[in-house]
């Protein structure tokens, strides 16, 4: 059985019908040692105060609903132990994010921005079906792996100085799904995806704070993926103006 | 309280059938945390363009004859001169730092060709090590040691 203390939680409220601006209310709460900062605030929703908000689903960091900031950082509350803060915690919607209601934030934008960078296998020809499967090598897996691995919890958006005052910005996951699918041997949409890249908002308007590769709880480094993405789109638009339309 | 982010900061297209809050920046933005050293990489932008509008001096001085050149080369002698030289030496060597190697580690490929790569807490002081003992070898060249 594990230990029962006390902590306070701080917690951000924002009811749309009735505030103008969010404000902050305090729950002291008993909490048990094994307790993640997603179970705090579950106590407190059933238990204290029915009427607070917040997103959760899987409980074991793979579904990415729960990223608030906790403490002023970028967390996955059902990953982050509440044994690693004091007796004060304070948790926070998402930062860079309109918020809908107390913990809740907007995910349109984000999804849009998703779109933007046809997170999908583009072929020129479709294999016919008696043509088998398109293989891929182990190497080639690795090539992508690494960016595939992401959960779209929006953590790398919250911490993501450009993405607060740049609103064209595609942002750090979108690109490196955009990033992932370029490094994918079965695809052949680089050149159209690369486009997005090189528009207002683009790669080129990371300016390389690395706080997306920094706060990933995935280990996921949308960073490099950002980097290899402007080296990447800007080779193409090179071989675009020397070499003749359609051409490798 | 943390600064407000661009009123339109991941709004979507179309705004929703309901009111939102308006998006705030990360609370340690700008001087908080790791956005220090984010802010200070930023900021040693302005050093490259002194060098660069120093670069456009020096130029001029070519296009303006042989007195210009020599008055120039003297201003360049100056030791306040030769202590901001080192200076933007030393803030090469950490932005080439952050930039090429501290950042990159995580992606790392897992194989290269045949090659078992090292560890991966061994990557990035050996990247390290390569960087420091280039800035060194720039170091001694620069010193006039090789003719």
């Amino acid at each position: 059985m594990s230990e029962v203390t006390k902590k306070t939680v701080v917690v951000t409220r924002f009811d749309p019908d009735q505030d103008e601006v969010p404000k902050t209310q305090s729950y002291e709460i008993p909490v048990q040692s094994d307790w993640k900062v997603l179970d705090a605030l579950n106590y407190i929703k059933d238990e204290v105060d029915p009427t607070l908000s917040h997103r959760w689903s899987c409980r074991m960091a793979v579904c990415g609903s729960c990223g608030m900031m906790v403490n002023g950082e970028p967390k996955l509350t059902c990953k982050d132990a509440l044994s690693n803060y004091g007796n004060t915690i304070e948790v926070e919607p998402l930062a860079n994010f309109p918020v809908v209601r107390d913990l809740v934030v907007e995910l349109d934008g984000f999804m849009e921005r998703f779109k933007k960078v046809k997170p999908w296998i583009i072929r020129a020809k479709e294999l016919a079906v008696e043509e088998g499967a398109t293989r891929q090598s182990p190497q080639e897996l690795a090539d992508f792996k690494q960016w595939s691995m992401c959960i779209n919890c929006m953590l790398c958006y919250s911490a993501c100085p450009v993405v607060g005052n740049d609103p064209h910005f595609l942002g750090p996951a979108a690109i490196a799904l955009g990033h992932r699918y370029n490094m994918d041997s079965r695809d052949e949409g680089s050149a159209e995806r690369n486009e997005v890249m090189l528009e207002e908002g683009g790669v080129f308007a990371c300016s390389y704070a690395n706080e997306c590769s920094e706060v990933c709880p995935k280990d996921v480094d949308p960073a490099a993926a950002v980097q290899q993405g402007k080296a990447l789109s800007l080779l193409d638009w090179a071989k675009g103006l020397v070499l003749p339309r359609g051409s490798e | 309280m943390a600064r407000m982010a661009h009123p339109q900061a991941m709004q979507p297209a179309k705004p929703g059938p309901t009111r939102t809050a308006a998006a705030r920046m990360p609370q340690k933005f700008p001087t908080g945390g790791r956005y220090l050293s984010y802010i200070a990489f930023g900021a040693t932008s302005f050093i490259y363009l002194y060098v660069a509008l120093q670069v456009l001096r020096m130029v001029n001085a070519l296009a303006s004859g042989e007195a210009a050149w020599n008055a120039l080369l003297e201003s360049l002698a100056h030791p306040v001169y030769l202590a901001f030289n080192a200076f933007t030496f030393l803030v090469l060597v950490w932005a080439g730092w952050r930039f090429l190697i501290k950042l990159s580690a995580k992606a790392q490929p897992k194989k290269v060709g045949p090659l078992r790569p090292p560890p991966a807490q061994a990557v990035p002081p050996l990247f390290g090590a390569l960087w420091l003992a280039a800035s060194a070898l720039v170091i001694v060249v620069l010193w006039g040691i090789f003719p």
